[in-house]
C-alpha cells in the first residue's frame, strides 16, 4: 500500500491543494519559505493525530493558530477549520483502487475533529469504512461506535481492527516518520532498549549507536548494507565497529570506525565529521529500519560533498525498493535546495518511481504544488538537466 | 502577455523584476506566467539555431514575448565584438525565419534582441534613486543623486557608481557598515535596486534600457523596430 496523493484545505500555506500526487520516491524543490516543510508538517499532524503519543497531540493545542492559513477570508474572517485527505492506493487495499482517508479539524485554542471519514473508491462506486459524526463512528459491518473524544480521531483506535482496510490505512499512517539528523546526536552513545529487536531510528538519529547495535544483533545483513553502502561513498573505505558496555554492567551502545590508514585505532564517533554522519544515519534509515512506512527527510544532501550525492540518491531509490515489517512496499519524500543532488535524477524515472514535486508561494501567501511534468517545464526539461533548470532559473 | 527574457548575465532576476517593474505587476513573489527571466549561454544567443530553439521552448511554454538580452561587456571581454555581431546576425536570421511563417507554432512569437550598454549595472544607474530608495527603507532622507548618461559606463564604473551612492546613503543615515561598502558586494542586491528603479525616470539616461521598455509590452517586434546600436 502506498500513499498515492494528499489534499489539504488551510492547513498553514497549503491553502488549497488538489491530489498533490506523490510515488514511492518524491523530491519536492523549491524556493525557501515556499511550503515544502508545510507538506511534511502536514502528514506529520495527520500522524500524531492517528497514531501519535498522548503527549505528542496534546502539544498541538497549544499552536492550534498557527494551524491553520494565516490569511483572512474576503469577509475578513480569520479561519479556524482545515481539511487534510490522504489517498492510499495499491496492494492492501482489497475490492477498491484507492482508499481515501478524510478528516476535518476544528482549531480554536485547541484541537476538535469536526469530521472523519475513510472511504473505499473503485470506479466510481464509493463504499463508506469509517464515518464519524459528533457522538458515534459508524463501521464497515453496519455497528456503531461512541466517540470517545471529541480531540480524538476513531481510527485512533482501530489499529487492531479486524477489518484489514482500517487496520492497513492506521499501520501506514503509523508508519510515518520525519528526519532532521542532528550529527551532534547521532554521536553520542545510546541505550539499548529491551522491548523492541530493533528500535525505530529517531527522528533526530540520537539512538543511532543503539539502532546499529539491534542490528548487528538481530538483522546483521541489513548492518552489512548499511556498511557497504557507506564504503562506497566514503574514499577512506571504513568499516563500523559497533561496541556496547554490556559486559561493565550497561545497557548503552556506541559506534567506531576502522579505516585502513590508522590500523587497529579506531576512530570515535565524536572524531567523524557531520557529513559522514549524516550519510551513515540516513543510510541507516534507508536502508534498514523496517518500522517505517513513509520516510519524509529534510534535506538529506545537507552537508555532503556533490561526489556523494549520487550514492544518497541510489541508497533512496533501494530504499523504495524494500518492505517494511507489516510487508508494505516503502516510500520517501525528501525536499531539497541542492542542484547537485537533483541532478542525480533521471526525469525518465518519472514514468516509474519517482515524482518531483516544485513548490512556489503565491502573492496571497498561499502555497502551489506544481508537478514536473507539467506542460510549462516540458520544453526546459528536455533541454536541462533538473538541477540546471533550477540553477538558471527555469522552475 | 507573458514574457520570457534569456540573459546570460547570472543575476537574471534582475532583469525580471525591471520588467514586472515596467508591466506594473508585482515583483514578488516570483510570477512565472507573467514574466520569467533565465541564464542561458551565450553560444545560445550567437546562433540561428540557439535562438531559434529558445523562441520554440519559450513558445511552447507559453510565453509569447521573448526578449534576447547580451550586455556589451561581458565576463569574456575577450572576443565579445565577435559575439555581439554574431548575436545580430542570428537574430536577423531569426527574424527571417519567423517572417517566412514555415512554423505555424511560432506566427505569433514577438522577438527581440537587446544589447544591454554597457551592463546591468548601467541600467541601475540610469536610475541612481532606487538606489537610495533601496538602502534606506523607510526612513527619510535628504539625499537625491542626480542621474547622469550610464550607456558608456564600464562595469566596474557603474558598480562604483551604485555603491558610491549606498555609502552617501548609509553615511546619511548613520550606517557604518553601508558607508564603507566595497562595490565587490553589492551584484547580489541587483534585484532589490531594481524594484525601486522608475521606469519613467529611468528611461531617459540609458538608450538601451528605453528600448528594453519598449519591447516588454509585446505590442512591437524587436524584428521590424531593431535595437539602436
Amino acid at each position: 500500500m502506498n500513499l498515492t496523493g494528499i489534499d489539504s484545505l488551510r492547513f498553514r500555506s497549503l491553502y488549497d491543494l488538489t491530489a498533490i500526487p506523490l510515488k514511492p520516491l518524491t523530491l519536492i524543490i523549491g524556493p525557501n519559505g515556499s511550503g515544502k516543510s508545510n507538506i511534511f508538517k502536514a502528514l506529520r499532524f495527520l500522524r500524531a493525530a492517528v497514531a501519535g503519543d498522548a503527549s505528542e497531540w496534546r502539544a498541538y493545542d497549544d499552536e492550534s493558530a498557527d494551524l491553520v492559513w494565516y490569511g483572512r477570508t474576503e469577509q475578513s474572517k480569520t479561519l479556524s477549520q482545515f481539511r487534510l485527505l490522504s489517498r492510499f492506493g495499491g496492494q492492501g487495499i482489497s475490492c477498491a483502487d484507492c482508499a481515501e482517508y478524510r478528516t476535518v479539524f476544528d482549531a480554536n485554542g485547541f484541537i476538535e475533529v469536526f469530521e472523519e471519514q475513510l472511504s473505499l473508491r473503485s470506479e466510481g462506486s464509493e463504499r463508506k469504512l469509517l464515518d464519524r459524526t459528533s457522538e458515534e463512528t459508524e463501521l464497515p459491518d453496519g455497528s456503531r461506535i461512541r466517540t470517545r473524544s471529541p480531540h480524538a480521531l476513531a481510527l485512533r483506535d482501530l489499529g487492531d481492527s479486524d477489518h484489514s482496510c482500517l487496520r492497513a490505512v492506521f499501520q501506514h499512517i503509523a508508519g510515518w516518520r520525519f528526519f532532521d539528523v542532528d550529527p551532534r546526536l547521532a554521536r553520542q552513545t545510546s541505550y539499548i532498549p529491551e522491548q523492541a529487536p530493533v528500535p525505530a531510528l529517531d527522528a533526530n538519529a540520537s539512538n543511532l549507536s543503539a539502532f546499529l547495535y539491534a542490528l548487528r544483533e538481530n538483522r546483521p545483513g541489513d548492518l552489512e548494507e548499511v556498511i557497504a553502502a557507506m564504503q562506497r561513498a566514503i574514499d577512506s573505505h571504513p568499516d563500523l565497529v559497533i561496541d556496547h558496555d554490556g559486559p561493565r554492567g550497561g545497557r548503552h551502545a556506541r559506534y567506531m570506525f576502522r579505516e585502513a590508514a590508522f590500523g587497529e585505532r579506531l576512530i570515535p564517533a565524536k572524531s567523524i565529521s557531520d557529513g559522514t554522519i549524516r550519510l551513515l544515519a540516513h543510510m541507516a534509515l534507508l536502508l534498514a529500519d523496517q518500522s517505517v512506512s513513509l520516510a519524509c527527510i529534510e534535506e538529506p544532501d545537507a552537508g555532503l560533498h556533490p561526489r556523494l550525492m549520487q550514492h544518497l540518491a541510489d541508497s533512496l531509490r533501494q530504499a523504495v525498493q524494500l518492505t517494511t515489517t507489516e510487508d508494505t512496499e516503502r516510500q520517501v519524500l525528501v525536499t531539497t535546495h541542492n542542484p547537485e543532488f537533483m541532478d542525480c535524477f533521471d526525469l525518465a524515472e518519472e514514468n516509474e518511481y519517482l515524482q518531483v514535486l516544485v513548490t512556489e508561494r503565491t502573492a496571497e501567501g498561499k502555497t502551489l504544488v506544481t508537478p514536473v511534468t507539467a506542460e510549462e517545464f516540458a520544453p526546459w526539461l528536455e533541454k536541462y538537466r533538473l538541477g540546471e533548470a533550477v540553477r538558471r532559473r527555469f522552475l | 502577455m507573458p514574457l520570457q527574457i534569456f540573459v546570460e548575465d547570472e543575476f537574471a532576476e534582475t532583469y525580471e523584476v525591471l520588467a514586472l517593474r515596467a508591466l506594473g505587476l508585482p515583483t514578488a513573489p516570483r510570477n512565472r506566467e507573467a514574466a520569467l527571466a533565465v541564464r542561458i549561454d551565450v553560444e545560445d544567443l550567437t546562433t540561428r539555431e540557439g535562438l531559434l530553439d529558445l523562441t520554440r521552448r519559450a513558445m511552447r511554454s507559453k510565453h509569447e514575448t521573448i526578449l534576447f538580452i547580451l550586455d556589451q561587456e561581458g565576463p569574456s571581454a575577450l572576443g565579445r565584438p565577435q559575439k555581439l555581431a554574431s548575436f545580430r546576425g542570428a537574430f536577423v536570421e531569426l527574424c527571417a525565419y519567423l517572417a517566412s511563417g514555415r512554423e505555424k507554432a511560432l506566427s505569433n512569437a514577438k522577438v527581440s534582441r537587446i544589447v544591454c550598454k554597457r551592463c546591468l549595472e548601467g541600467w541601475l544607474m540610469a536610475d541612481p534613486q532606487a538606489v537610495v530608495d533601496a538602502v534606506r527603507g523607510e526612513h527619510g532622507i535628504d539625499y537625491s543623486p542626480t542621474p547622469r548618461k550610464t550607456e558608456e559606463l564600464l562595469p566596474a564604473q557603474a558598480l562604483e557608481g551604485i555603491a558610491h551612492v549606498i555609502r552617501e546613503t548609509g553615511r546619511r543615515l548613520g550606517r557604518r557598515d553601508l558607508s564603507q561598502i566595497s562595490s565587490k558586494v553589492i551584484k547580489s542586491r541587483g534585484p532589490s535596486f531594481a524594484k525601486h528603479v522608475v521606469p519613467a525616470r529611468a528611461r531617459h539616461y540609458n538608450s538601451s534600457l528605453a528600448y528594453f521598455y519598449d519591447m516588454i509590452d509585446g505590442h512591437r517586434s524587436g524584428c521590424e523596430h531593431p535595437c539602436p546600436e
